[in-house]
């Protein structure tokens, strides 16, 4: 941000908190909003506090949309050879259960908490690019909107509310099987044209969508982290979560080329005839399974590493101890995220690799263990002789613990090649996977949900609701998912829609889809007390849990510039020694001319409709609808408007001056608890 | 390892005090008493919850289930299985030791009640000798699993030409000469296991012959297995016998397995594969050597001719041989289809079958029996139908207990599947892409003359979900498809289930859409239930 404050009329030296400013004005005349409250602040905001609420909020609703999905496909196996559900829905289902809570509920949770946390964490004032962080955010809308609005139109031809319109317009594809059904690997041939209707389009361009929204939040976050650090924050003394924060930003950037090019081929394969996969021209459907899996796997530890952050900040929070080998926890995060890129082949174990890669594969996933146990062994160290306190958030980070761990060890069991031979596809798979992304991830990050929400709508969360539903969650889970270890060992294959009475599965499928529907509840009510939170919780102190981090120190609510001065930081873990340590925190002095703000900006709105637009009509353009071609171009030209005028409307900017009661304004509060500890 | 699971499962059958009624059950009721007196009802619910959870456990986890890979049948599932049992016992040390120690951890450093008045705890950043000494016990846990591994990737990707029983799994030295050439004889058995969308065809290239869905293999002889694909990706597994490998299209995938044991084994399709990918099931049969023998060479036969039709011999025929008599049978079917009937109504339910098999039902464009002039290469081969245990790729199962076949069920099965095919298998292509089915999928058909000419009135349509102004529409043009006037998907299949449900209405349909009568499904049933 330059100082363009110096000879400008516009800007303001308002007091904090105060709305009424004058709009910006570039060259062109485009007015930058700046209001504070109402819809088109929320529309417009380019505060990383904001738009982490509104990743938030979003990633709920679509775990809620994820959750109904699981919870049809549970009822429909709840016994054998059941007719609740047709087999095309259930394909249908399954196949946006796993994209949507990768895509649309784990990672947009995560980008929540890059969100809200990363600038508060390192020192700063936001991220670098406010404008492109809110990009990121309505692009991602896009993308789930693209992949979500592919139900609407199903239901609408299942029902017929459009008569018979949608069947006629299809002209090159019949527009009958309307939300994909292709799995959320999509493993071509499948996704060809022969094979699934433009569900599949819908897929390929709401992922598309998605994937250009993840790299630029990545490389947001990167130069964030890089750059913006306050005095102080080496990056030794980054809080874990930030490092993981890094690491995942850098997995997202390496790994999300692969499935860019991979959706790209499958594209110009269904649209215009390529033949990267089509096998009667000579295509290698093989080749989609590997630039597959080069995305898929680091994505496992795209979803797992913001979790095991968040836990690596609860665990010593709660137990008044710092995190045992912090150097290592980081490394080894850096070493999973660097060998997540050498194990691909084994989602693959059974396509024919040969001994070779077949050998060297397995070899290298059981090597994944190593850091992966380690941080397990550090997670102990730091509880190891500590004062524990079961809060809510420790239950949720204790279970995590424990439930990441039997994934981890089922991994164990699925890297040695010819015992995966009889897992692989089974629901020995879906068990291990997740208990790593459910009872590992999920957890993570319900913990740091009810860690971090007093300082993000500085209310608490109900407490006994909050061990209710860590109860109602770990329960429902395991129940759900460990007999389907059983299930995968006597033979049961995934992804089908029935089975057989005489096959010996009925009683372990009531069973799981009993916990399913526990499991259902539990996140539910966990939830509606997160909602409830924000809207009518009781009032939070700054520093509910004797914080570690910088985060802490801050006033809350957290005021929009974050940090009346900036902290120079003086030691890991900075807060917690300047409360109960020998070093105190000191902030930079006041330059006087209060702190430079930046102004909202409608066009990333404007990209993300250009986006939403483009992106459904492409899947009509391939099914051959008349004038949807017209709209493809009317949706990437409004993206192109949105950043052409982005990049005109000029740097904007206003001012704002800290409340300037005294010094104790800009210093952290010293929480009672820190000063009882005193 | 297993055995001493299911003795362990056995032992607490017999002796668990849960196996007595549940009044005389519980020393658990002490803690609960203890605890819950002030809530009478929670605590025989929790009891009885608890008692029902043991039942559960105990009772609810055979481990010989019909696809089980915890039980298995041949030398590739057995070191799979060993092998995974060595991950399973060192990841259970692991866990013991670990999860013990997060217990214990969690446990004796609670924050107790008073502790806010201690000092703070010992701030320690942590020990790198603790570090490396675990990451060491890590590494050499997973040597101990990686070396068997390796072992066993080899034994399962190499044909095992070091063991014993692979001498005495060439075609020589258990096949009857007659039935493979010489250069065969130094080779195993080779079925080419082909891949579509719903089913599987497997076919024995060095004997000449195809079977679908159902095969039979020697017992304790090597098969290699070629597996070949060309639709989408499909995958062989069949668990007791061995862990699957992915039939993809344009690669040569291969893989071996024996079987140790006779009986019928059960496999399905482990990649997902589109539709109707739960419904794509096989089977294998695991014979003697003598009866492998015998079924190779009745299949060569082909099946015979319907109803035992036989040729009259001539002087070129002096001793006809099947295809001879399939030949003079369809000859004469050309020349006069009546003439084959000979009073017999069982006989010429199987004659009339085998007729709409060639003729109204033009099965024979897609199907082959072998022996007979119906060679169509592009569904399952029918030669010995009537001696499969099960329909429609492992859908609708006839076998029995003891491994024989309900010929009652059979037919009941072969009925049902020939004439609701989408029924039992969505999408397939019997129904999506012949029309095979009693109504055409599309409902293209089905006009509204159609339908009131089978009966189906203005009520039915209505309560089906078709509008009034709907209705006076389709009355304007009774010749139009139903489908230009309602677009409901809903209500188009009401009307469908509502004509199905009816085999009057059925009937009617088959006279109106020239399709099968339920009485030539009957006979054609007759006819496919005869082909052995």
């Amino acid at each position: 941000m330059s100082a363009t404050h110096v000879a400008d009329p516009h800007h303001h030296h308002a007091v904090a908190d105060k709305t009424q400013l004058a709009p910006e004005k570039s060259h062109l005349g485009l007015t930058r909003p700046d209001r504070h409250s109402g819809i088109i602040d929320w529309l417009t905001t380019v505060d990383h506090k904001k738009i982490g609420i509104m990743y938030g909020a979003a990633a709920m609703f679509f775990f809620l949309v994820g959750g109904i999905e699981a919870l049809l496909i549970r009822a429909q196996l709840a016994t054998s050879e059941n007719h609740l559900i047709t087999a095309e829905l259930y394909n249908q289902l399954f196949t946006m259960h796993g994209t949507t809570m990768i895509f649309l509920g784990v990672m947009p949770l995560s980008a929540a908490f890059f969100n809200f946390l990363v600038p508060l964490q390192i020192g700063a004032r936001d991220v670098a690019f406010p404008r492109l962080n809110t990009f990121s955010l309505w692009t991602f809308v896009a993308g789930a909107t693209v992949l979500n609005v592919s139900w609407f139109f199903q239901f609408a031809h299942t029902v017929g509310w459009f008569g018979d319109s949608l069947t006629i317009m299809g002209a090159d594809q019949p527009l009958s099987q309307i939300a994909p059904a292709g799995g959320w690997f999509g493993y071509a041939p499948l996704t060809g044209r022969e094979y699934t209707g433009i569900g599949t389009d819908f897929w390929i361009v709401g992922l598309q969508i998605l994937g250009i929204a993840s790299l630029a939040a990545s490389f947001n976050f990167i130069v964030t982290i890089l750059n913006m650090r306050a005095p102080g924050m080496t990056m030794m003394r980054l809080p874990v979560f930030t490092w993981m924060t890094l690491i995942t930003s850098f997995l997202i950037i390496f790994a999300f080329p692969a499935i860019t090019i991979a959706l790209a081929e499958l594209m110009f394969d269904r649209l215009f005839g390529t033949n990267f996969f089509r096998i009667e021209n000579g295509g290698q459907p093989i080749l989609w399974q590997h630039l597959f899996w080069v995305f898929g796997h680091p994505e496992v530890y795209i979803l797992v590493l913001p979790a095991m952050g968040i836990v690596s900040e609860i665990l010593p929070t709660f137990s008044k101890k710092p995190l045992f080998g912090y150097p290592i926890i980081v490394f080894s995060g850096a070493v999973i995220g660097f060998l997540g890129f050498a194990v691909w082949s084994h989602h693959m174990f059974t396509t024919g690799l040969g001994k070779i890669a077949t050998a060297a594969f397995s070899l290298l996933t059981m090597a994944i263990a190593v850091p992966t146990g380690v941080k397990i062994f550090n997670w102990m160290g730091s509880l190891w002789g500590g004062r524990i306190k079961f809060t809510v958030p420790m239950v949720f980070a204790l279970g995590f613990i424990w439930m990441f761990m039997m994934g981890g060890f089922t991994g164990i069991m699925h890297s040695s090649a010819p015992a995966d031979a009889q897992q692989q596809d089974s629901y020995f798979v879906v068990a291990h996977f997740h208990y790593v992304l459910l009872g590992g991830v999920l957890l993570g990050l319900l913990a740091g949900l009810y860690f971090w929400v007093p300082k993000i709508f500085g209310r608490m969360p109900n407490q006994k609701l909050g061990y209710l539903t860590a109860v109602l969650v770990i329960a429902g889970f395991n129940i759900t998912f460990f007999p389907m270890h059983y299930l995968g060992l006597t033979g049961m294959p995934r992804r089908t829609h029935t089975y057989l009475g005489d096959m010996g599965w009925d009683l372990w499928n009531l069973v799981a889809t009993i916990g399913a529907f526990i499991l259902g509840i539990g996140v539910f009510l966990c939830f509606v007390n997160l909602a409830w939170t924000a809207v009518k919780g009781p009032k939070s102190p700054a520093d509910p849990w004797d914080g570690r981090t910088l985060e802490w120190s801050t006033p809350t609510p957290v005021p929009a510039y974050n940090f009346a001065a900036t902290p120079i930081v003086q030691a890991r873990d900075c807060y917690w020694v300047h409360k109960h340590g020998d070093k105190k925190m000191d902030y930079q002095p006041d330059d006087g001319h209060g702190i430079h703000m930046p102004s909202q900006s409608w066009w990333p709105l404007l990209c993300g409709f250009g986006f939403a637009l483009f992106g459904t009509s492409m899947a009509f353009y391939a099914a051959g609808v008349p004038f949807a071609g017209y709209c493809v171009i009317t949706g990437l030209g409004l993206v192109v408007v949105g950043i052409y005028f982005w990049a005109l409307e000029g740097p904007g900017g206003y001012h704002l001056e800290p409340p300037h009661d005294g010094e104790a304004a800009k210093k952290p509060t010293d929480s009672p608890v820190a000063t009882a500890a005193h | 390892m297993l055995n001493t699971l299911e003795g362990v499962l056995n032992a607490i059958r017999i002796n668990s005090p849960l196996s007595r009624p549940p009044t005389a059950t519980l020393p658990a009721l002490t803690f609960a008493q203890k605890h819950m007196t002030r809530y009478p009802r929670f605590r025989r619910l929790f009891s009885r919850l608890g008692f029902l959870l043991m039942c559960l456990w105990i009772t609810g986890c055979s481990i010989t289930t019909p696809q089980s890979s915890l039980d298995p049948k041949g030398p590739v599932a057995q070191k799979q299985l060993e092998l995974f049992m060595i991950t399973v016992w060192v990841c259970t040390l692991i866990f013991v030791l670990v999860g013990g120690a997060l217990v214990w951890v969690v446990w004796r450093f609670r924050e107790k009640p008073g502790d806010e008045n201690k000092p703070m705890p010992s701030q320690g950043h942590g020990n790198p000798l603790i570090e490396i000494g675990l990451i060491g016990a890590s590494i050499a846990f997973l040597v101990v699993i990686a070396v068997p591994t390796l072992r066993a990737i080899w034994f399962t990707h190499d044909l095992p030409e070091d063991q014993p029983y692979y001498q005495e799994s060439k075609l020589g030295a258990y096949m009857d000469r007659g039935l493979i050439s010489p250069e065969e004889k130094d080779n195993v058995l080779e079925i080419t296991v082909r891949g579509w969308q719903w089913w599987f065809s497997f076919e024995y290239p060095q004997l000449g012959i195809t079977t679908a869905n159902e095969f039979v293999i020697p017992k304790g002889k090597v098969v290699k297995f070629n597996l070949r694909g060309y639709d989408v990706i499909h995958s062989f597994w069949l668990p007791k016998l061995g862990g699957k490998v992915d039939i993809v299209p344009g690669r040569k995938n291969w893989m071996w397995l024996m079987a140790e044991e006779e009986g019928y084994y059960f496999g399905q399709c482990a990649e997902y594969c589109g539709e109707a990918h739960a419904y794509m099931l096989f089977r294998a049969e695991v014979v003697s050597d003598e009866e492998f023998n015998d079924w190779i060479a009745s299949y060569k036969e082909g099946a015979p001719a319907p109803a035992g039709f036989q040729m009259e011999p001539t002087d070129e025929t002096p001793e006809p041989t099947n295809q001879d008599n399939w030949m003079a049978w369809s000859m004469a079917n050309a020349k006069d289809p009546q003439s084959l009937l000979t009073g017999d109504p069982s006989k010429d339910a199987i004659t009339a079958g085998a007729q709409h098999f060639f003729g109204k039902g033009k099965c024979m464009v897609c199907h082959a029996i072998d022996g007979s002039p119906a060679a169509g290469p592009s569904a399952p081969n029918l030669t010995k139908l009537g001696e499969r245990k099960s329909i429609a790729a492992g859908i609708l199962n006839q076998y029995t207990e003891d491994g024989g076949l309900d010929a009652e069920k059979q037919r009941e099965n072969i009925f049902e599947w020939i004439s609701k095919s989408h029924f039992y298998k969505p999408g397939n292509l019997m129904y999506e892409r012949m029309d095979a089915g009693l109504i055409d999928y599309k409902y293209s058909g089905l006009t509204y003359g159609a339908m009131s000419e089978i009966g189906l009135t203005d009520k039915d349509l209505t309560s089906a979900g078709v509008s009034k102004e709907q209705l006076a529409e389709l009355k304007e043009d009774p010749n139009a498809a139903i489908t230009a006037v309602v677009s409901n998907q809903l209500t188009l299949r009401h009307i469908v289930e509502r004509i199905e449900d009816n085999p009057e209405m059925m009937d009617k349909l088959a006279s109106v859409s020239g399709w099968l009568t339920q009485k030539e499904f009957h006979e054609l049933t007759a006819f496919l239930q005869s082909l052995k």
